[in-house]
């Protein structure tokens, strides 16, 4: 009986010990290191480096939870902390978890109370220009990219390069004519099973991505316009 | 001896297997230059380039061979016939990467019933029945054949026993004295496919 005893305790203190460490592992996740120096934790990076390559995608004029602006994302700071560092649920795929690197600086800001500026004079928010680099960055990364390169879901129309969009048989973009590109038809598609990006996957599910802004489509027109050169 | 003899049978069945496919090297499959030509399809009627009962009224596609006009390929598509029998045709001319390279219509009749369709169009049953061809022949080896020797695609509507409309397409092949079958719901999901 003693024995037995000694065996249950020992049972039901190593249980106890292990919840006891997840409970704290949850509450206080292993987090990596930022890289960033505390004069550059502010809304404008973590923006250009965590919320529009990761988030915006999904969480823009969807209808949803929307992290386009400080404000926004102030409101929702408590949920992004708990989804996105303590219990990494977020980003769903298809769009890639975050990196170790995404994840310390996110951490880092959120600890030091979120703040909107550093004081420092911070880089301006990123402005949307008509050059390939700067669509790529902004939109076909954030709300393309995810399917639509080698490996995902759509890798057969890839939208990676710049030789991706003029060399497509599928006249993605023809230089010149905005409205003979596949991609200006398609991201104003006024049929909802066709526009991209989706708004609905293929189970009927909300995929959560926004459809492109005026401005957006502005810009890419403008870059085609021009000839798609840069 | 034998463990070098062996050594050139390795070698030999590796460099068999990686010419297992009727693949020409460099060559994009036919399939795939059917999927571009429904594709260019629904670009041209977008475009108000040719009539909107080609989306709508799509009803098969044929692909071969071809050198005129500097092509490669040349996609046939066919709507529904119209009530003297006669069909619209549309002709492209693609180049060795499937980019459409002329087009021309031969007009037909009006198509007389075509069939109505609750969710997708028809050319993009056609473009989801040739996505299986496309992309299901690694998963099922025995779809290969349609693959690489692709030759005509056509689509009739069916029901099933709860009267829920389905999409019929068969395919021939070149490479295959069979028909394969595709039934896709009405959003585009696949049902099932056979061969025989």
């Amino acid at each position: 009986m003693g024995r037995l005893t000694v065996l249950l305790l020992i049972i039901f203190g190593t249980g106890v010990g292990c919840n006891s460490y997840v409970q704290k592992q949850r509450s206080n996740p292993i987090m990596p290191p930022s890289s960033f120096k505390a004069s550059e934790l502010n809304f404008s990076t973590v923006y250009s480096q965590v919320l529009r390559p990761s988030c915006i995608g999904c969480h823009g004029s969807s209808g949803g939870v929307n992290l386009e602006s400080y404000a926004s994302v102030k409101v929702e700071i408590s949920k992004i902390y708990e989804s996105t560092i303590v219990q990494r649920k977020m980003p769903k795929a298809p769009t890639e978890s975050l990196r170790d690197e995404q994840l310390g600086l996110l951490n880092a800001w959120i600890e030091a109370g979120a703040p909107q500026d550093s004081g420092t004079g911070e880089a301006p928010m990123p402005q949307l220009e008509p050059t390939f680099d700067s669509i790529k960055s902004q939109i076909l990364e954030v709300k393309c990219l995810s399917c639509h390169a080698p490996g995902k879901p759509v890798a057969r129309v890839p939208l990676v390069t710049r030789e991706d969009l003029l060399n497509s048989p599928l006249d993605i973009v023809v230089p010149g004519s905005a409205e003979e590109s596949g991609i200006i038809i398609a991201v104003t598609n006024q049929d909802p099973k066709k526009r991209m990006p989706p708004a609905k996957d293929k189970l009927g599910n909300d995929t959560g991505y926004s459809p492109l802004s005026e401005d957006e489509i502005r810009i890419i027109s403008l870059w085609i316009t021009n000839g798609a050169k840069d | 001896m034998k463990l070098k003899n062996l050594t050139i049978l390795v070698v030999a069945l590796f460099s068999l297997n990686a010419y297992a496919h009727d693949e020409v090297p460099g060559q994009i499959a036919i399939s795939k230059v059917t999927e571009l030509g429904v594709h260019r399809i629904e670009r041209l009627v977008t475009l108000k380039k040719i009539d909107d009962t080609f989306r709508t009224a799509l009803v098969a596609m044929k692909v071969e061979r071809s050198t005129e006009n500097g092509a490669v390929y040349k996609v046939y598509g066919y709507e529904a016939p119209g009530a003297d029998g006669s069909a619209s045709v549309l002709t492209l001319w693609m180049d060795v990467d499937g980019k459409t390279l002329s087009y021309t219509v031969t007009p037909g009749a009006a198509p007389a019933n075509p069939a109505q369709w609750p969710d997708k169009d028809a050319v993009s049953l056609f473009e989801d029945g040739l996505h299986f061809v496309l992309e299901g022949w690694v998963q099922h080896p025995e779809v290969k054949s349609f693959y690489t020797g692709l030759q005509s695609i056509a689509m009739n509507q069916i029901q099933d026993a709860q009267g829920q409309i389905l999409a019929q397409l068969k395919v021939t092949s070149d490479d295959d004295a069979k028909t394969l079958t595709i039934t896709l719901k009405s959003d585009g999901t696949l049902v099932s496919y056979d061969i025989k």
